[in-house]
């Protein structure tokens, strides 16, 4: 872990409600050019308390690069607000371009004759 | 004549070391399956187990230093062999692991608090130590228990944010831990012998820097360190009932068995 200052920047930014437990939700970068990736939720006191609990309950055997907590509460999420990713869009689909293919070799095909070459 | 001194002074250093580590370590143990959360739980439970695996080299240490078996050394001294402080062998509250546990999270946190802040001020020297061996022991385990101190001090920053009910607990709790504590950051009567063959450097200061420590901690949060007191020196093998009863039962299946391979 190379993480060593257990949130220095946590550490001045107390949650909304102090000496409250609320929910946070952890992130883990396992390499620098790594994604940063949902491990867990677990419940603390503070942001620096978080880091440390999500180290000693999620991240005690693995090597990474660097670690989040975020408040749920901080997370802004889609979900049941509308309905854009149900609406159909094949036009956004691969599959509703298939056939092309057909067409392309049609043309391919058309293209070669003797007909069109001369 | 030296040789004897530095022999006789380097057994009791690491004593003070591996039984200081014991006794934490399974009054820390006692607190699993019942701290205040589950993530905590988890946490704690972990440092009882980094705390464990420093006795364990510590008696490896001591084994070779003083002779005999490691685990001998660890299950079977008597209490009165034992020089740990009085503080840590202390329960953590009424009632006993297995009966009606009514533990003090509030005594734990200053306890281990107290102890933590000692833990760093002496392995701070040990890196330093003339007994290459115990330096390098002290090398590795400093760079874990840099995090056991952040984990005790981040629940006193949050905990002093939790209003003044809270605040007047762990007032309390710090001062039941201080009634303990008179020997804590003592080196115990061969101090001047450790100081002087290097074994732990600058000893004459430790209690000092240990205050010193503790200040820097619990100033900012409006706390201050109680009054040390205490009775029983436990660096002299003074130890209370209670110390006895721990090593009947952390030991009670090591003797089950003797010669058994664990």
């Amino acid at each position: 872990m190379t993480t060593d200052d257990s949130g220095s920047l946590a550490d001045r930014t107390p949650p909304p409600d102090a000496g409250e437990l609320a929910v946070y939700e952890v992130f883990a970068q396992t390499s620098e050019r790594g994604t940063v990736e949902w491990q867990a939720s677990l419940l603390a006191g503070s942001p620096a308390m978080a880091l440390m609990l999500a180290r000693e309950n999620f991240l005690r055997r693995r090597e990474i690069f660097d670690l989040w907590v975020v408040p749920r509460d901080a997370i802004a999420r889609a979900k049941g607000a509308d309905d854009f990713f149900r609406l159909p869009k094949t036009y956004r689909e691969v599959s509703d371009y298939q056939y092309l293919v057909g067409k392309w070799r049609q043309y391919h095909q058309q293209a070669m004759t003797p007909d069109t070459m001369a | 004549m030296d040789a004897d001194r530095y022999h006789l002074a380097l057994t009791e250093l690491l004593m003070q070391l591996a039984d200081d580590d014991l006794v934490v370590a399974t009054r820390a143990g006692e607190w699993l399956g019942l701290a205040p959360h589950l993530e905590e739980d988890v946490a704690f439970s972990s440092i009882a187990q980094d705390e464990m695996g420093h006795a364990a080299t510590y008696f490896t240490l001591l084994a070779t230093i003083h002779g005999g078996d490691r685990d001998d050394l660890a299950h079977l001294r008597p209490a009165l062999a034992r020089r740990n402080s009085v503080m840590l062998e202390r329960p953590n509250g009424r009632g006993t692991y297995r009966d009606t546990p009514h533990f003090d999270w509030a005594y734990a946190l200053a306890r281990h608090f107290f102890y933590d802040t000692l833990e760093m001020a002496r392995l701070d020297r040990l890196v330093q130590s003339a007994h290459r061996p115990l330096a390098e022991a002290a090398a590795k385990i400093r760079r874990e228990e840099r995090y056991h101190n952040q984990h005790h001090s981040m629940w006193l920053r949050d905990i002093a944010r939790s209003g003044p009910d809270v605040g007047r607990r762990v007032e309390l709790a710090l001062d039941r831990a201080a009634a303990d504590a008179v020997d804590l950051a003592s080196a115990g009567p061969m101090a001047a012998e450790m100081e002087t063959f290097g074994l732990l450097p600058d000893a004459s200061h430790l209690t000092d820097d240990w205050r010193a420590r503790v200040a820097q901690a619990l100033d900012p949060l409006g706390w201050a360190l109680p009054p040390l007191r205490g009775t029983l020196n436990g660096r002299h093998g003074e130890h209370t009932q209670d110390l006895t009863q721990l090593l009947q039962d952390l030991g009670e299946v090591y003797r089950s068995s003797p010669g058994a391979s664990w």
